[in-house]
């Protein structure tokens, strides 16, 4: 079988050498490491918030508590620190925001007037505009059920009507119950795939190259002149890059599964295979992009051109959600989008069934540019 | 028995026709020289020839096989030794011509045999674990040849093998195309330095513009081009006596004077017959000879005389 | 100064005629910019949260006229869905960030006074989650006090109360919230996400400029036309100022249209002191070459230096926070280690217009880290390009 031979040349010049191992393998690997080690340092942090609820009355206890049922916020009460206190801390980055209830609130309320209480942040986003939002709404409905307990006639606050309403809404009658939905965590946080997967098409881009410096020096004419067909040549340098990249996959995943611990909850056989389709797309890919440049050395150039920005629009660093619209229409046409995806429903508890449109999306678009590239891995007969 | 035949082989090129109804044959044993300028067809003939190039029209076959409907037959029987260095410069002289073997469906024990006899044949076997980055452009020739000869094909190809090296090593190189040949291969080269081809090669074949415009051995060509030996005289004065008496010697076919009379130009039938008496009508009028040449015919001038211009300086 | 000039202009042509260089030297760090920019700007998203309203109930409208006012708010975006299955597929296939559906017997549930729900689907997203939630807990609130309101006080009275509370209830905000930030965003400290990358990636790729100067001296020394100009009658010295030259004149080009482009066509607000930027990315680009001669010394061949550099590069951008932001704060202090770190931000301070000392501050330790990398530079040069030295 000629084209094993080809194959095992290619894997030879990749991985063999010593300068050949710490490039490809090693620091790969220690990057991921690495990178698996940070991460696994940021994925925990709830926001912070501290409170201090230094309401003299009964009624900020109502507020307060309520925060405490928001599952997403590391609550810390401390009733304790000043405003000011509160303030600084925020300031100095130890918290991410603060709620401040002013001692006067309970008796304000039952006067009818207003007393604020204060949220804290460094600045307006998504998650702490939601927990003002979510504090105002508790705030006003207290300030309504006060309303209600006040009597038309004498304009007082009944205080037991009120406490009564105010119970009678802590064990509500109607509620959200969340259902579980078993989603993957890879879309949401895909740094670690996101680099495996960038990796990897550095990786095939490399051995392409060599299949362009065979071209250039004329011995993969050379090795037509042997008994082969245009064919076994093709196939042999289609079978080196796949080759390639898998065993360095499987290196990639071994270390990862096994060594960093890193685990992102789907088997190990399943990932494999996911990231199989998306090597066959990924050395479509190089090879096509190979066929629109002259040499080897503009293709390292081109490549990175490719490669990066493709990855950070393909959502393989941070979510594809935080992208304007348009672009994250554009990550469709890349393939590490629909590996994510994939990895990320296996991840979610779904079966291979789940994921096989995004299967057959990785695959096709390696059917498109291998037929594109594919000039480049077998030698030339007209020219 | 005719080993390779080219049967009206025509390649072009969009429009452009680089190799013009080509059509002849080459005997097993022989080495063939393949002759002519820069751009004349010989590597595209080669080319074709080793499968690298489709034809646009005709055929060629190698031991029977046709290049167009049983390549792999015709591509086991031969070895091409390319133009350029079409070798790896990170792998070692051994693994560089391992890899090829492989290609070429050796393995085991005889693989090994074989890579060990072409590097030995070569010259290299104790480089063989040094890499070409480390070697001479010599050595990386004599490299370029071991890959291609490991599976001691029937014919041996070479394109301008001994382009750009120091003499020794052609010298080299042109002795090893004569023992591969005793040894029962037979070698096409191609080149255009003359003198080569005139060396080694049986049989020569000119080609000028995809047109082969002469085929034979290395007499055939020049009796075909009806060309004789030269002898140059050089004088020390001008006699018109000792003109008319050499113009009219029965062996001396034509004359020319030139530097005012002071160099004569003979073309003879056969020098060794008449060289005596033209040295005596010299003598006789009191002339000293100054310098004496012969020239023999050769493939270089055959070629002016072909085309009306040299083979170099393209 | 005619030698100097000669190799110098001659260099620029050479960088010229290679397009994909400066297609890579220009075009990547304006789509970097780009892309990171739009992907961390901080303008809030809205959490797409997808609805399906079952309920045939007398509560049907309130619900829906709940959602259309939510969706009108800045936080959320409503989609409305066929099916119930259908609110799960699509926050699964995150075409929604999260979902919620609302039971056929809702209504009729609460009207008998049984406990009611509605079932909803968080997403990948806790921010979204959060956003989501906060409005689905608004309406529940208030149904939960009407209900309350009527368990206790008798639905007439109950019904008259909230008529009466109505009139009084708050076109005044409940909370007051004071952002303690001055821009926009903590992670991007006081500059906006496209103005940090812009300032990041000039100056990486204004290092790599500094790469190219050394490549060609080492493209010079292989191909023997540096030794050919060891024979001219000139200062060698001169000739080798002359080519680095040349490339520095490349990055000064770089920076000229990421400034220029990054103002004009994405609205970077450069803060306006053009010649303290100049300065900056002068000092950033000596930094650069300094640091590629060095490497080269010790590393010889070209891909070696190539490689290594760009490891050298990342890394500093790395640490400095260009790729992860908020990374500077985790490495113990390394970033202060890096050019990155001294050039990006001080190029922010001047964005944001800090004090002049700040600036100057920066300025400072960076000429202190290029003039030290530009010694040693001039020490290894010889390593560089001399063929046998």
């Amino acid at each position: 079988m000629p084209s094993l031979h080809i194959a095992a040349q290619l894997i030879r010049r990749t991985m063999g050498s010593r300068r050949g191992v710490i490039m490809n393998v090693v620091l790969p690997a220690l990057i991921l490491s690495l990178m698996a080690g940070l991460l696994t340092g940021l994925n925990a942090n709830k926001a912070i918030i501290v409170v201090n609820n230094a309401d003299q009355g009964s009624y900020g206890a109502y507020l307060t508590s309520e925060q405490g049922q928001m599952p997403y916020y590391g609550i810390l009460k401390d009733t304790k620190l000043s405003e000011n206190e509160l303030k600084e801390l925020v300031l100095a980055g130890k918290a991410d925001a603060a709620i401040y209830v002013p001692s006067d609130f309970s008796s304000q309320l039952l006067d009818g007037v207003r007393s604020k209480p204060v949220v804290y942040q460094m600045n307006e986003q998504l998650w702490n505009a939601s927990l003002a939002a979510m504090l105002s709404a508790e705030v006003d409905r207290i300030y309504e059920s006060a309303e209600l307990a006040r009597s038309s006639e004498t304009s007082e606050v009944d205080p037991t009507l009120l406490t009564a309403l105010l119970q009678a809404q802590a064990v509500p009658v109607v509620s959200a119950v969340n259902k579980e939905m078993k989603l993957g965590q890879i879309v949401s946080s895909p740094m670690m795939i996101g680099l495996i997967l960038m990796f990897l098409m550095l990786l095939v881009s490399q051995s392409i190259g060599f299949v362009m410096e065979d071209r250039e020096t004329r011995v993969m004419a050379r090795m037509y002149t042997a008994p082969l067909r245009s064919m076994d040549i093709a196939f042999g340098n289609f079978m080196g890059s796949m080759l390639v990249g898998t065993i360095q996959l499987v290196i990639f995943l071994v270390l990862l599964y096994h060594v960093f611990g890193y685990s992102p909850g789907i088997s190990f056989g399943s990932l494999l295979l996911v990231l199989e389709c998306f090597l066959f797309a990924a050395v479509g890919l190089s090879s096509a992009t190979a066929g629109l440049v002259r040499n080897s050395n503009q293709l390292s150039q081109i490549n990175n051109l490719i490669i990066i920005p493709s990855c950070l629009v393909s959502g393989c660093f941070f979510p594809l959600s935080m992208l304007p619209d348009f672009m994250q229409k554009l990550a469709n046409f890349t393939p590490q989008k629909w590996a994510i995806q994939a990895i990320d429903q296996l991840g979610g508890g779904g079966s291979y069934s789940d994921i096989g449109w995004q299967l057959l999306i990785l695959l096709l678009f390696a059917a498109v540019l291998i037929t594109f590239g594919s000039v480049v891995l077998r030698p030339n007969r007209t020219s | 028995m005719s080993l390779v035949i080219f049967r009206d082989v025509v390649k072009k090129y969009d429009m452009v026709i680089t190799v013009n109804h080509l059509q002849f044959t080459i005997g097993e044993g022989e080495i063939f020289g393949l002759l002519g300028p820069n751009g004349a067809g010989k590597s595209t003939s080669i080319q074709m020839l080793s499968g690298l190039l489709s034809l646009s029209s005709g055929d060629i076959l190698v031991d029977g096989f046709s290049i167009q409907k049983q390549p792999l037959e015709v591509k086991r029987r031969i070895g091409l030794v390319p133009q350029e260095l079409a070798i790896y410069e990170s792998l070692t002289a051994r693994e560089n011509v391992t890899f090829f073997g492989k290609l070429y469906g050796l393995r085991g024990a005889l693989l090994r045999d074989r890579v060990d006899e072409a590097l030995q044949f070569v010259g290299l076997l104790e480089k063989a674990k040094e890499k070409p980055s480390t070697f001479s452009g010599g050595m990386k020739r004599r490299l370029n040849i071991a890959c291609a000869i490991m599976h001691r094909p029937k014919l041996i190809i070479m394109d301008e093998p001994t382009v750009g090296i120091d003499p020794q090593s052609r010298n080299h190189i042109l002795e090893s195309i004569r023992t591969l040949n005793k040894l029962g291969s037979t070698v096409i080269y191609t080149s255009h330095y003359m003198e080569e081809v005139e060396a080694i090669c049986t049989r020569i074949g000119i080609l000028d513009q995809g047109k082969l415009i002469a085929c034979g051995t290395k007499d055939e060509l020049k009796r075909q081009a009806g060309q004789g030996e030269k002898l140059i005289f050089e004088i020390d004065r001008r006699s018109e006596a000792s003109y008319k008496e050499i113009s009219e010697h029965p062996g001396v076919k034509h004359l020319e004077e030139r530097d005012q009379g002071l160099t004569l130009e003979v073309a003879v039938k056969e020098s060794s017959s008449i060289l005596q008496d033209l040295l005596f009508i010299i003598q006789k009028h009191g002339i000293h000879l100054r310098k004496l040449t012969r020239v023999e015919p050769n493939l270089e001038s055959l070629f002016l005389q072909m085309t009306g211009r040299t083979l170099r300086d393209e | 100064m005619r030698v100097w000039w000669t190799t110098a202009y001659y260099e620029l042509v050479k960088i010229s005629r290679m397009r994909s260089v400066l297609a890579i030297l220009i075009g990547m760090p304006l789509l970097l910019i780009l892309l990171l920019g739009s992907a961390f700007d901080t303008e809030i998203k809205q959490a797409k949260v997808v609805v399906f309203n079952a309920d045939q109930g007398d509560m049907k409208a309130s619900i829906d006229t709940f959602w259309q006012e939510a969706d009108l708010g800045l936080y959320i975006e409503v989609l409305q869905a066929k099916s119930a299955n259908d609110v799960q597929d699509w926050v699964r296939e995150g075409l929604a960030d999260y979902g919620v559906s609302i039971p056929s017997a809702f209504s009729e549930k609460v009207r008998s006074g049984n406990a009611a729900e509605w079932l909803t689907f968080e997403g990948r997203y806790a921010e979204k989650n959060i956003a989501a939630e906060a409005a689905v807990n608004r309406y529940m609130s208030s149904v939960n006090l009407q209900l309350a309101a009527i368990r206790l006080m008798g639905a007439e009275q109950a019904a008259e109360a909230f008529g009466q509370a109505g009139t009084s209830a708050s076109n005044e905000a409940a909370i007051a919230v004071h952002n303690l930030g001055m821009g926009n965003s903590r992670i991007f400290g006081e500059t906006t996400a496209i103005q940090y990358y812009s300032a990041t990636y000039l100056i990486m790729f204004l290092l790599y400029g500094g790469m190219t100067a050394v490549i060609s001296l080492i493209n010079q020394r292989e191909s023997g036309t540096l030794h050919r100009l060891y024979a001219i009658p000139s200062s060698f010295r001169i000739i080798v100022f002359g080519i680095v030259f040349g490339a520095c004149m490349l990055a000064a080009l770089q920076a000229i249209v990421v400034i220029l482009f990054t103002t004009y066509v994405y609205d970077v607000n450069w803060g306006g002191h053009y010649g303290a930027i100049a300065l900056i990315c002068l000092l950033a680009t000596a930094a650069g070459v300094g640091l590629a001669i060095t490497v080269a010394s010790f590393v010889h061949n070209k891909k070696s230096t190539q490689t290594m550099f760009s490891i050298i590069v990342l890394s500093m951008t790395f640490l400095s926070g260009g790729m992860v932001t908020g990374i500077e704060n985790m490495v113990g202090g390394a970033n202060k280690l890096t050019i990155n770190h001294w050039a990006s931000s001080t190029l922010r301070a001047i964005m944001n217009g800090s004090s002049q000392t700040e600036v100057w501050q920066g300025i400072g330790v960076l000429s202190l880290i290029a003039l030290g990398l530009l010694i040693v530079a001039v020490v290894r040069l010889p390593k560089v390009v001399k063929r046998h030295a």
